[in-house]
């Protein structure tokens, strides 16, 4: 690489890709609204004559010829002599494309984007070669090139040798403003971190000049109390240094004062220069929309709203390709045919609204469309055929519970995409990186009418809202939005089942885990009275247990050093203002090892099936849920006759039954049970409602393993007798 | 006084053998006579030094966090002015504990090509100026030290900064 491009890339390169983003926004805004064409093509101009003066200077010959190429092209409509065809704009967009992936390549100092850049330069000055303009004497050239652009304009035949000085895009725009790269920002924020902490330093100092002065004060109280005259001088003395603590203090005060407000209004500087406005998203969407609608042959329009919405750097990063998706999809599976629209009397182009706005701390995007709807019927279809779920699982599910199966990973392959006539392509990677930006993904649909996808994320993700939690005498923080839910039972609320901690929120039994053992830790000591226990979002029926929650804060982030980024369980390091680093739990990893927790439990018990008959449906369900909740698979019947039926026609580890049942009662089903080789072995614990001794006895003369009374279940005991009898009947 | 002027092709070879032999030996003199200045610590037992031009801060260590699930080479992760790096125990690294570490007292952050890392320190022995004479080739069976440097009150064992940051187990691919 030249000496000097070396010295000048990064800052190079940046313009280059404004330059390129500039000129494609031009052609779009061109191509959409040919009003605009007089004004967007002189401001292309001025951009493409910038790219190619300032290449040109630093000998990146490819790109120079490019730029000099595609104003070859594009000099028809600058004269006024050719229309902006669809081609244009195509070659002009992918040459953008081309510039762009070289600068990787300069980046990189490799060939990288060198054969497209060539290969687009090829191509433009062949379209410029099919509209040539006549050659103009010297003195005609002068009047055009005058009357169009009278100091910017280049003249139409300069040769890249001939570029002379260079030109540098944004100099005559914005001379009050300098390009700063991420790194040095990131630098900078690092020492407000040290600021703040200093400020700690300084609070605390304050802090420990108080209590020497009540110390102090408290003496010469005393010795006035006492009244010894032999202390009146030491009095004046201790009264001196008082006097001089006090105005150390108050300059103590008046420097933490300064200093917060400093830190402030950096923090705010600071995070000021880090948003950037949601319009950046404006020419992607537009691209992305156009080009779905030349490979489909339908036609749509992007109504864009809130592009004065500032949004924090790394978050319209992340959120762009996402969105991207979601406006795709609605081309190709939301927006119909053009004989469609106009057969069923809607306007044959269609319209597709990105509307973006802050509502408190989250942003909020949603993208409309008029197209069909998501088609439930099809999605249903989709699904059994896929075997996600059973006719009757499917059927069960409510509207918003069938738009979730679109999120769901895989669901939506290729060879779905063209059978689906809803929405699915890539879906569960849009939820992916909503979940990773703590944001959620909603869905709604009108048949016919069209649908709406809203994206809801938190406004920042350099500072986020955390909770402090501490474990084991540590303390972690995890971001507010993972959590959906904080519970502080009380001991006797928690249940034990078969080595389980139980807790039910709403009916639904929660399996409690400690934090420490997701941690990969040992826990020591008692589990505390309304210890708290965390509910994630996306973590069904578990609980994560820690010792003590430490309120809400609101921190800045650091990504982990990059030798902790293997670790799953950590997202990244919060800073403390005079306090240690702290870990921000993963959620995502979290609930990833909650996962591989359960699936070992479940492995440990899998194929465990308890049969569990009863006639009332109450108890059923309730022994059903006490038995899931411990980890084991529940079949149910409602007498004796259907369990006996179910016992010997499926694989059954265990029968819970009632002793009082209708046709055929429990004492009656274990006789038949026993009598039957195929069922001799097979453990059966006898209940009923009472603790009745008579029941007992006929039920353990008859060969039951276990007699409970319904209120052992209260105690918890039931799912620790199955698992001992299955542990028996196993060895 | 006038150089001889060489008259044939074998002259001018042996001429200019004997140049290069005679910068050959004014440059090896040079570098005996370099120091090389190294930021010397002690820890685990051993006294390590790593070049000061790696050594872009020093400090007590304060508010060390424990990683959790982390491997047991990496202390934890501490703020140092501005710098939010992982506390690496060297002696464990690279097994060559003598004994185990003492109270860690001192954090060296060290950095190479923008990646930063603290190497942890039961003491700073100061800056050393190692003489490129003292330093000899370390048999101890490490890349990542490849050098020792003997002082007159001191053995150190030269790491090799690069080498150490890029090995596999501190780089960034999930597990």
């Amino acid at each position: 690489m030249d000496e000097l491009l070396r010295e000048v890339i990064d800052i190079f390169v940046a313009e280059v890709r404004e330059q390129a983003d500039r000129i494609s926004q031009a052609l779009l805004t061109m191509e959409q609204q040919p009003s605009t064409i007089p004004t967007e093509i002189e401001e292309l101009y001025r951009q493409a004559h910038s790219l190619k003066g300032s290449s040109a200077s630093l000998g990146v010959e490819e790109l120079s010829q490019l730029a000099h190429h595609l104003e070859s092209a594009l000099l028809p409509v600058r004269r006024h002599r050719s229309t902006l065809t669809a081609e244009m704009v195509d070659l002009g967009l992918k040459s953008l494309d081309a510039v762009k992936l070289r600068v990787v390549g300069l980046l990189a100092d490799n060939e990288v984007g060198l054969a497209e850049v060539h290969r687009f330069a090829e191509q433009l000055e062949q379209l410029a070669q099919r509209h040539p303009l006549p050659a103009p004497s010297v003195g005609a050239q002068a009047v055009v090139d005058a009357s169009a652009a009278p100091i910017e304009s280049p003249p139409d035949d300069l040769r890249s040798d001939d570029i002379g000085e260079p030109i540098f895009a944004g100099a005559s725009e914005a001379p009050d403003s300098v390009r700063v790269s991420i790194e040095k920002l990131a630098a900078l924020i690092q020492h407000t971190d040290d600021l703040r902490r200093l400020r700690g330093q300084l609070e605390r100092h304050q802090s420990e000049v108080t209590t020497m002065l009540r110390g102090l004060e408290k003496l010469l109280r005393t010795n006035a109390k006492n009244g010894d005259p032999d202390l009146k001088r030491t009095d004046e003395e201790i009264q001196h240094v008082v006097r001089g603590l006090r105005a150390m203090r108050r300059d103590l005060l008046d420097d933490i004062e300064g200093l917060q407000s400093t830190t402030g209004e950096l923090d705010d500087g600071l995070r000021a220069i880090q948003l950037l406005p949601a319009a950046l998203l404006s020419q992607p969407l537009h691209r992305a929309i156009r080009e779905a609608c030349r490979s489909t042959g339908k036609e749509a329009t992007l109504v864009l709203r809130g592009e004065d919405v500032f949004l924090d750097r790394t978050l319209l990063e992340a959120i762009q390709t996402p969105l991207l998706h979601v406006v795709r999809n609605a081309v190709d599976h939301g927006i119909e045919d053009i004989a469609v629209r106009e057969a069923i009397g809607k306007p044959a182009v269609g319209r597709i609204s990105v509307t973006i706005e802050q509502r408190g701390s989250q942003v909020e995007i949603t993208v409309e469309d008029d197209g069909r709807g998501l088609d439930v019927t099809r999605i249903r279809e989709v699904a059994i055929k896929r075997s996600l779920l059973s006719a009757t699982e499917a059927a069960r599910l409510d509207e918003q519970e069938v738009y979730q199966l679109l999120l769901r990973p895989g669901f939506s392959t290729k060879e779905e995409t063209t059978t689906l006539s809803g929405r699915g392509v890539g879906l569960d990677v849009v939820n992916t990186t909503v979940r990773k930006l703590h944001g959620s993904l909603t869905l709604e649909s009108t048949p016919g009418a069209g649908a709406l996808f809203v994206i809801s994320v938190p406004l920042t993700v350099a500072a986020s809202r955390l909770l402090m939690l501490e474990e084991q005498d540590h303390t972690f923080a995890l971001p507010l939005p993972a959590v959906a839910r904080i519970a502080l039972p009380r001991r006797e609320e928690l249940v034990q089942f078969g080595g389980q901690t139980v807790y039910y929120i709403d009916g639904q039994p929660h399996t409690v885990l400690r934090l420490s053992k997701l941690l990969g830790q040992t826990h020591s000591g008692d589990v505390p009275n309304r210890q708290p226990l965390l509910i994630l979002r996306g973590a069904s029926g578990v609980a994560i247990a820690c010792d003590k929650l430490r309120g809400e804060a609101e921190l800045v982030l650091r990504p982990l050093p990059i030798e902790l980024r293997r670790l799953p369980l950590l997202s990244s390091v919060a800073i403390v203002p005079s306090g240690p680093a702290l870990f921000v739990l993963s959620p995502q990893g979290l609930l990833s090892t909650v996962g591989s927790l359960r699936m070992a439990h479940d492995a440990r018990s899998r194929r465990r099936t308890v049969l569990v008959a009863d006639d009332s449906i109450t108890t059923r369900s309730l022994l059903r849920s006490v038995l899931e909740g411990g980890g084991y698979r529940v079949r149910t019947a409602s007498d004796g006759d259907e369990a006996l039926r179910i016992a010997r026609s499926e694989p059954i580890d265990l029968v819970v039954s009632d002793v009082r049942m209708p046709r055929l009662d429990g004492i009656g089903l274990l006789q038949r049970l026993r009598s039957d080789p195929r069922t001799s072995t097979l453990p059966l614990v006898l209940f009923s409602g009472a603790n009745n001794d008579e029941d007992k006895q006929r039920g353990l003369s008859a060969g039951a393993s276990a007699y409970l009374a319904k209120s052992d279940f209260e105690r918890g005991q039931l799912v620790d007798v199955v698992t001992q009898l299955l542990q028996e009947a196993g060895s | 006084m006038a150089e001889e002027v060489p008259s044939s092709a074998d002259d001018i070879t042996r001429l200019l053998h004997e140049r290069a032999a005679q910068l050959a030996r004014r440059e090896r003199g040079s570098d005996e006579a370099t120091l090389l200045p190294h930021v010397a610590f002690q820890a685990a037992g051993q006294q390590f030094a790593v070049p000061l031009r790696y050594v872009v801060y020093a400090s007590r260590l304060r508010h060390l966090t424990p990683i959790p699930g982390g491997p047991p080479y990496l202390l934890g992760i501490c703020a140092l002015a501005g710098h939010l790096v992982s506390v690496l125990d060297v002696a464990a690294f690279l097994d060559l504990r003598q004994r185990g570490l003492s109270d860690v007292a001192c954090c060296l952050v060290v950095s190479y090509e923008g990646r930063e890392l603290g190497l942890c320190a039961e003491r700073l022995l100061g800056i050393e100026d190692v003489p490129a004479a003292a330093i000899s080739p370390w048999q101890g069976g490490s890349s990542m030290i490849p050098q020792m440097a003997t002082l007159p009150k001191l053995r150190l064992l030269l790491l090799d900064l690069p080498q150490l940051l890029s090995d596999p187990r501190l780089q960034e691919e999930r597990q």
